[in-house]
């Protein structure tokens, strides 16, 4: 099972550093919304759909990030063309939908483990403040391993289930299943201290 | 944090994304499908406590960040916090660290009856606290409008609350993490 959306591309956006890519969104995320003069939102509308054209990606892949929203949309253009003025749900819905864009732009170029390394070196400068980047780095990566392998455990205690005629509902699959992750997580914690893993190391 | 709290964290964050990629139950008497993710968030505040279960919930959401497709209906990146249902999401961090608060301060652990009340503070009270007021700004309607819009969530809310409740009390029997 693969998870993850990036999509390997050869493009000048694929190429950029992952930080980089993060700022530029972050800073893009807070002006917009200093911004109401829906001129210039167009133009930077245009810009982000420069970009996204520039990433080379399948549009089906871009599309379908972009689809769960589409209703929501359509209904905050509806409701502030009855209640407001038509044009608040255009500087609303150019606002969202722009940093949408933006965000599945970053997300589907660039890859996992670089986005996480972003991540840990922009927490380094908290290590003053007790935060400890190593450890949140094993804590994320560990995740990412565990969520197939929880699925797995998942499916396990459904199919011993059915095998016994009892058609799943939450509540009998539950219990088992967090009984098999608490275990799992104890061993997982033993194996780790088996092999003098310190969480307190610099 | 010791060894063992950082694997209950990475483990509770990872059976969270393991319950958003089950398929939604859909129920005949609510309108909207229930996913189990959020009975995940309760689970994390009950059995992990505050400050674990607060962690679990804030890898979770860095895990959504960073592109993970694992968000009920297999969404997943930046974009989700930035739409009108984010204060949903950010609200499960706190939502989770308010009920293993409520639990750590429990004179009963194993009583059903507390179990639900404490679900429902958090894993409804909180997060409906900040969703709300976030979808009403983030659309510009009134906090009333947005209230209802909501309000179709609630009924099955509702039923996860009751299972974590059950689940969590079942659990704390057989496997208690949370000590005196």
């Amino acid at each position: 099972m693969t998870l993850g959306l990036f999509v390997p591309r050869e493009s000048p956006i694929h190429a950029l550093p992952a930080h980089i890519k993060l700022i530029g969104m972050a800073i893009a995320g807070i002006s917009v919304f200093f911004i109401s003069n829906i001129v210039i939102l167009v133009a930077m509308m245009g810009v982000v759909m420069i970009l996204v054209s520039l990433a080379r990606l399948p549009r089906r892949l871009v599309w379908a990030q972009l689809r769960a929203l589409v209703w929501v949309f359509a209904g905050i253009l509806i409701l502030h063309a009855l209640l407001t003025h038509w044009l608040v749900g255009v500087v609303l819905v150019l606002r969202f939908a722009m940093l949408l864009l933006l965000a599945t732009l970053v997300t589907l170029t660039t890859k996992l483990s670089d986005m996480v390394d972003a991540i840990e070196r922009g927490l380094t400068p908290l290590k003053r403040f007790g935060v400890r980047p190593a450890q949140i780095s094993l804590m994320i990566s560990m995740a990412i391993r565990l969520i197939p392998m929880l699925l797995e455990q998942i499916r396990d205690v459904q199919e011993a289930q059915r095998a016994r005629g009892v058609d799943t509902p939450m509540i009998t699959l539950l219990v088992p299943v967090l009984i098999r992750v608490l275990r799992l997580a104890d061993c997982l914690a033993d194996a780790l201290d088996a092999r003098c893993y310190d969480a307190d190391e610099e | 944090m010791n060894t063992r709290d950082i694997v209950y964290v990475a483990v509770f964050a990872a059976l969270i994304a393991a319950l958003g990629l089950l398929p939604p139950i859909p129920l005949s008497f609510i309108p909207v499908p229930v996913t189990a993710q959020s009975l995940g968030v309760m689970l994390a505040g009950s059995l992990l406590g505050s400050k674990r279960g607060g962690l679990a919930l804030l890898l979770f959401l860095a895990l959504v960040a960073v592109g993970l497709p694992i968000l009920a209906g297999g969404r997943g990146g930046f974009g989700v916090f930035l739409g009108p249902s984010g204060g949903f999401l950010l609200a499960f961090p706190i939502a989770a660290f308010v009920i293993g608060w409520l639990f750590e301060r429990s004179p009963r652990r194993t009583n059903l009856g507390l179990a639900i009340l404490f679900n429902l503070i958090g894993g409804i009270g909180v997060i409906y606290l900040i969703g709300i007021p976030w979808l009403a700004i983030a659309t510009q309607i009134s906090l009333a409008d947005a209230a209802v819009g909501a309000a179709v969530f609630i009924p099955g809310d509702v039923i996860k609350v009751v299972i974590a409740a059950i689940a969590t009390v079942t659990v704390q029997k057989t496997y208690p993490i949370l000590r005196t």
